[in-house]
Order: structure tokens, then C-alpha cells, then sequence
């Protein structure tokens, strides 16, 4: 046994094999972020492009304007914020800071406008910024109820029906009822073929991995719908063809604050645990829930109540909702751990974490809580408790 | 049954061999900047005497931060697991463990058998770590190992603003400067330390026994000072620095009686450095020895021999092993240029790489 080797790995992940064509059409479209050729093919044909914020921001009415939406998204790994830190006080989080550095620098220069939910300090002083500093054509934030009252719903109706006209007499367009039943159809599509691809993490063997998975959503926030559809139908295609398992020591899931870094996801699995699902704003809170048309609600109606009820950020009360989301998932997918990210200074999320410990404990699910900064890909600490905390669940699992 | 552990710390690097139930051998070197050289040192080290040599000890568990880079170690252990297998040989009743090491500070919880059940690590700053009292030592100008009884000797301990290591530095020579007495600077950190263990400690749960482990268990000054902050009377094992290397080498005791046992069939070439991990995996339960990989790969680093069971298996050349980063490119790089590379030609799914 000894010496057969002449160093052990920390890492022996089960490398995916090129047999996904369609998952490096994706890879190349998260590695040319901002710039994709998608969003650059979009401009040359003078397509306008939308940059937005937080997933309180309804995407369907960019999309029934004609324009491309795209969402704003940070450095893809753990950077000096020289910039962000000037322009924003360092209790921000490194994720505004992130992405306002990344808008300082030009990366965002193609954006013909940038859209906000005024969600949290976070998302609204990087709003201001970018106004002020950026100037980027077109502004607009949307105010967001915290509560789920009708006077809430009233009110974010009035905001939707608001940006809706901003959007209007920018572009100089009318955006008719049809068209943004069509895009609701075309979202919808998506957010049912994320379904699928997520329903396959369900198995005992999953054929994609946590990593994988996050590259796939990082490019539907960064590509026409209407091609992510296409390639998304052709990944899952590849899926079933395939012949993949990936066994795992831990079923995991990822909670927690704004993280899209499939790098930070690999560093877990990478020492053999498999994240089968999370509950992030990239991805289950993204895609969760479906904009319902039904009766005589007009399509506006429609997606300002999908976009309130949507599968909620930890800033809305009560809290509860969220909670109650998460364990159904943490059961549908049979985790065994949770892994919690927070990034310095998202109180929101930081709140909530000794309740929702509570809640998960009741249910017999240990959690790890890891404090980390936008984009990072785990470093030593990070890796010694992921490995302490996947030694920890085998232990109970042999009971 | 010759066992070992060892425990490559920040600041300490520890050995235990075990033969069975008793332990032969134990030592604790200071860790050099070469986290292979230092292991090579410790474990020759604790060898030294027993008449034993490495070839003698059938199984090798390495934990502690520099676990990734012990070249004989036959698995590596996270040394939070290891901390609480390690307390156990000596309290089974241990619930509550606090590690203070070189570098940072655990609170774990654990069950009567060993197994961590929570456990909290200090975030990025190493404030009020071994290193921490070792560098207030010597602005103090007085031996590590008389630290702890020279702050037991305070009448009236300074309160201390910050632990962060480096204002704490100056507050301190501050007090020198005004005369304040060592012994009252010494207490007085202990107090801002304690303090910060135990609101770790919160975070899991404080409950009876508890013990201390890693290198500041030896210091009686805030050995004390933890047990008036805790509350309770903490149980201290006969050397507490070497429980990590203890609790490696009750699992390598563990493998060699089948418990737990680790899938032995991965064989792992390569090396980590400052750039990253390069590794390649072979599964030799799977590898039927067919060699497709051997004429692919642009390197030309794969041979095919007989395996531990006579079978003939795919392995990476002796000479290509200490090169691996230098001569394969990567599956990714490799794959983006090459139609057939190891990873695909094989009908297995045997071979792995970390880059």
C-alpha cells in the first residue's frame, strides 16, 4: 500500500469527458462573458442589450421589447476590488463591488441599459453607481415589497406597469399584450427544461454533476432564451445518450448568497461530494417558478405576481416561505448535508442562517456554514472543512 | 500491526506509531518550509529507536494542513475528524473539544465513539492562535514554554482592545513602555483569547467532558483562563499537541482491520504545488490492462505492467511521475486540441485527471 504512490491528492475528481459537445458550447459562452458572440452577433444586427441586476427584475418584458437581457454578473474568481473598493465602501458586498469594478473597467461597456430591484443595500448602491459613474443610456430600478400583502402586490404591479413604460418610451416601441405572451412562453420553456436537467440530480447516480449544472445556468443569463432552449433540448439529448453516473460520498446542497462560480461547486465534488441541488438566486430561485396565465389576468398581472411569489430571496418576510422551499428540496433530492455560503456583509442571508439551521437540524440534516467573498473557488480553510464536514456525514451515514 | 499517523500543523508537525493497541512512538518537530521534506523528517523521527523502518508500517494516515503533501501517507484525514478519534483513545466521555493550533482554532463536537458530529473553524484571521502567543512571546522576550505560568503569576490582568496579531503587537509594547508588568500583558491576552474560544465553542455546543487539544492546551495560563470562561473543568490528556497524530494513526488502524476501508483500487500519480493539484487517477479495479492509452497520449507517460495482483495494468512511467504538470498538458488543454486522448480512448473510464 505504501509507496505504490508517491503523493495523495486532496482532489480525485471524476473528470467530465468530452462526450457533452453542448456543455462546451456553454463553457465558451460563460469564458467570453461579457463580450459572448451571442450578445455581440445581438448588437451587430442593432439589437438593444439590458443589463439586470436581481431576479426581482421581471426579464420577459426586455425580452417582448425585443431586447436582449442579460444578467450582471461579477468577476468569475476572487479579485482585487482596487476599483470597486474606491467607488464603494467595503460593507458592501464583494459581489456589488465585483461587478461595479467590472462596470468601471468597460466590461459592460456594449449595455444599452441596466435594471434594478431595489432588493438590497448591496444591489441598490451599486444601482447608484452605475448610474452615476457608468452612464450606461438607460436606468431603472424597481421598488420591491418586502411582504406579500395586497397593498405589496398593488404596488409592485404599479412598478412593473412603470418599467414597462420607461422601457416604452426609450425604445420608442409600443410592447403589446401578445408579445409578452410570447415571451412568457419562451421563458416558461426554459424554466421547464431546467426542470428536466434538475430532475436527472434526483437520481442515485446523477448523470451531470453540481458544476456542470452551474456553467448550464450561467449561460442562460448570458444568451438569447430562444438558443438556450435549443441547446439546453440538445444537452439533455446528450444526457440520455450517455451513459454517465457520478457517485458521490455526500449528497449535498448549496445555500445561500449570489454565487454563480461553477469552480467553488468543482472544489466541493472535487473531494467527493456531489451538490444535487441549491437554493440560489442563479439557479432554483431563478428558474423555480413558472409565469401562470390564467382567467382574464392580463400578462403584465401575470408576471408581476410570478415575480413577487417567485421562490423568495432571504430579504422577504416572514422567512418561512423560503424555509419551507428549501426543506422540500432538501427532500425531493435526498440531501444528506447542506453547504451554506454567505458572503461578508449579505445580512440578509446571514439573519436568516441560525433559523434555517434550526429548521434543517429538526430534519436531521448537519449544515456546514462557510463565510466567503464573491467568486471565490475555495481556498485551503474552505477545503479542510468541506473535507471535515464530508468525513462527518459518512460517519453518520455508517451510523 | 505497525500503524502511523501523522500531522503536518502549520507550526508543529507530529508522528505516532502504533503497534495494535499501544503507542510506540511519538514526536513533534517544527514544520520547515517543505511540507514533503518535514514529513520525511517527523515520521524518521519517530521510527528512530523502535527499530522499525518505513517499509515496517503498514498503513499511513496524514492529516493537518500540510495532509496533501506526506508522499508515503497511504490516505489523508481531515485533522478536525482527527482531533476527535485522538481524544477518544484517552476520554471516551469527551463531548466538547476545543484544537488550538498553530494557526487556527476548532470547536468540535463529537459522540462517544469518535465521530465529529459539529464543528466550527475560526475564518481567516489567525488572531489569538499558537502563532499568535508565540510572536507576543518573543516582543515579551520570554521562553514559549513559560508563557502560561507567567501569566498565572498576574495580580491584575491589562484588558485587551483587539486580538488582531498585529495591534495587539503594539498595544503591548505600549504596556511595556509604561511599565506595565509581563505577567498582567500575559493575562490579559489569555482573558481576549479565551473569550474569542469561547464564543467558538457557543457556535457548537459546550457540553460535558470537554477537553482542550493542539499545542496551547500546554499553556497553564490560558488553560485556566478557559476553564473560568467555559465553566468547566477541562480533561487534558498526557501530551494534547500529538492528539491529531494519534487520532490519523486509529484510522490507519482502522483501514488495516477493514474499517472504513478506502476504495484501494485509485492509484494517484502526480504532485501538488504553488500552481494547483496534478493529479492522475487510475482505477485499477476497472483498468484491464488493454493499453489504448499507452500510444495516445502526446507524452507518451502511460505503460502498461503487471498490477499488485499480477494482472497487467495501465500505470504512469517512474520517470514521468515527478514531471507530471511539465510532460501532460491536462485533460482539458489536452482534450481541446487531441480527437483521442487517455481519458477517451479508454473503454474502462479508468483514468481521471485534477487539471
Amino acid at each position: 500500500m505504501v509507496g505504490e504512490h508517491s503523493v495523495m491528492p486532496v482532489t480525485v475528481p471524476r473528470l467530465d469527458k468530452a462526450e457533452l459537445p453542448t456543455l462546451e458550447r456553454f463553457r465558451e459562452v460563460n469564458a467570453t462573458f461579457p463580450k459572448t458572440a451571442e450578445v455581440l452577433a445581438h448588437k451587430r444586427q442593432g439589437g438593444k442589450v439590458f443589463g439586470w441586476l436581481c431576479t426581482y427584475v421581471p426579464e420577459e418584458i426586455i425580452h417582448a421589447a425585443g431586447a436582449l437581457p442579460v444578467r450582471i454578473t461579477g468577476y468569475s474568481q476572487e479579485t482585487e476590488l482596487e476599483d470597486g473598493n474606491a467607488y464603494l465602501y467595503i460593507n458592501n458586498c464583494s459581489f456589488s463591488r465585483s461587478c461595479l469594478q467590472m462596470g468601471l473597467r468597460g466590461e459592460y461597456d456594449f449595455l444599452d441599459g441596466v435594471v434594478a430591484g431595489s432588493t438590497c443595500d448591496g444591489a441598490r448602491r451599486l444601482f447608484d453607481l452605475w448610474h452615476y459613474y457608468i452612464k450606461t443610456p438607460f436606468h431603472h430600478v424597481l421598488t420591491v415589497p418586502r411582504k406579500y400583502t395586497e397593498k405589496a402586490h398593488a404596488l409592485y404591479y404599479q412598478q412593473v406597469v412603470q418599467f414597462k413604460q420607461h422601457l416604452e418610451e426609450f425604445l420608442g416601441i409600443q410592447i403589446t399584450d401578445d408579445e409578452l405572451r410570447h415571451s412568457i412562453e419562451v421563458y416558461n420553456e426554459s424554466r421547464a427544461l431546467l426542470r428536466s436537467l434538475y430532475e436527472l440530480r434526483k437520481q442515485d447516480t446523477p448523470p451531470i454533476t453540481g458544476a456542470e449544472t452551474m456553467e448550464v445556468l450561467d449561460a442562460s443569463f448570458r444568451m438569447p432564451k430562444e438558443l438556450f432552449n435549443q441547446w439546453l433540448n440538445d444537452l439533455l439529448d446528450e444526457l440520455e445518450a450517455q451513459d454517465r453516473a457520478h457517485k458521490a460520498r455526500a449528497r449535498l446542497m448549496v445555500v445561500g448568497s449570489v454565487m454563480n462560480n461553477p469552480e467553488f461547486i468543482r472544489s466541493i465534488e472535487a473531494q467527493g461530494g456531489l451538490v444535487v441541488t441549491d437554493e440560489l438566486c442563479t439557479s432554483t430561485r431563478y428558474w423555480s417558478d413558472p409565469v401562470v396565465l390564467d382567467g382574464d389576468k392580463s400578462p403584465l398581472e401575470a408576471i408581476s405576481r410570478r415575480y413577487l411569489n417567485n421562490f423568495p430571496c432571504a430579504r422577504m418576510v416572514p422567512s418561512d416561505g423560503r424555509f419551507g422551499r428549501i426543506l422540500e428540496l432538501a427532500r425531493d433530492y435526498r440531501v444528506d448535508g447542506v453547504v451554506s455560503q454567505i458572503i461578508r456583509y449579505c445580512v440578509t442571508y446571514a439573519h436568516d442562517l441560525p433559523l434555517l439551521r434550526d429548521k434543517l437540524k429538526a430534519q436531521g440534516i448537519p449544515m456546514l456554514a462557510l463565510d466567503v467573498e464573491y467568486g471565490t473557488s475555495g481556498s485551503g480553510q474552505i477545503q479542510t472543512r468541506v473535507q471535515a464536514f464530508l468525513e462527518m456525514l459518512e460517519a453518520r451515514k455508517k451510523g | 500491526m505497525i500503524v502511523a499517523g501523522i500531522d503536518i500543523g502549520s507550526r508543529a508537525s507530529k508522528a505516532v506509531v502504533m503497534d495494535d493497541g499501544t503507542i510506540i512512538s511519538s514526536v513533534i518537530c517544527d514544520t520547515g518550509p517543505e511540507s514533503v521534506k518535514t514529513s520525511q523528517m517527523t515520521m524518521a523521527k519517530a521510527l528512530e529507536g523502535t527499530g522499525l523502518s518505513l517499509d515496517d508500517v503498514q498503513y499511513v494516515v496524514a492529516t493537518g494542513y500540510g495532509r496533501v503533501l506526506v508522499p508515503f501517507a497511504s490516505e489523508n484525514i481531515s485533522e478536525i475528524s482527527c482531533h476527535a478519534r485522538g481524544i477518544t483513545w484517552y476520554f471516551p466521555s469527551v463531548r466538547t473539544i476545543l484544537d488550538m493550533g498553530g494557526q487556527d482554532c476548532k470547536a468540535i463536537n463529537c459522540d462517544g465513539d469518535g465521530r465529529v458530529i459539529n464543528f466550527i473553524m475560526n475564518d481567516k484571521c489567525a488572531g489569538g492562535t499558537g502563532r499568535f502567543l508565540e510572536m507576543i512571546a518573543e516582543v515579551l522576550n520570554i521562553p514559549l514554554a513559560e508563557i502560561g505560568d507567567a501569566a498565572l503569576n498576574s495580580s491584575q490582568p491589562i484588558p485587551f482592545n483587539t486580538i488582531c496579531a498585529v495591534f495587539a503587537k503594539s498595544e503591548a509594547i505600549g504596556y511595556l513602555r509604561r511599565g506595565v508588568s509581563k505577567n498582567d500583558i500575559l493575562a490579559g491576552l489569555n482573558e481576549a483569547i479565551a473569550t474569542r474560544c469561547l464564543n467558538l465553542l457557543k457556535r457548537v455546543s459546550i457540553e460535558k467532558d470537554f477537553t482542550i487539544t493542539g499545542g496551547i492546551a500546554k499553556n497553564k495560563g490560558m488553560v485556566a483562563k478557559l476553564r473560568e470562561k467555559v465553566g468547566l473543568e477541562p480533561l487534558l490528556c498526557e501530551d494534547p499537541q500529538i492528539v491529531g497524530a494519534l487520532g490519523a494513526a486509529l484510522f490507519a488502524r482502522d483501514r488495516c482491520r477493514g474499517i472504513g476501508t478506502k476504495d484501494e483500487s485509485r492509484i494517484h500519480y502526480g504532485y501538488s504545488d504553488g500552481t494547483g493539484n496534478y493529479f492522475i487517477t487510475i482505477d485499477t479495479g476497472q483498468c484491464d490492462g488493454c493499453g489504448r492509452c499507452v500510444p495516445v497520449c502526446p507524452s507518451g507517460i502511460f505503460e502498461v505492467a503487471a498490477g499488485g495482483d499480477g494482472q497487467p495494468k495501465a500505470r504512469v512511467k517512474d520517470e514521468a511521475r515527478k514531471k507530471l504538470a511539465l510532460l501532460c498538458p491536462g485533460f482539458y488543454a489536452c482534450n481541446r486540441c487531441l480527437e483521442a486522448n487517455c481519458q477517451r480512448v479508454c473503454p474502462k473510464d479508468a483514468i481521471s485527471h485534477t487539471w
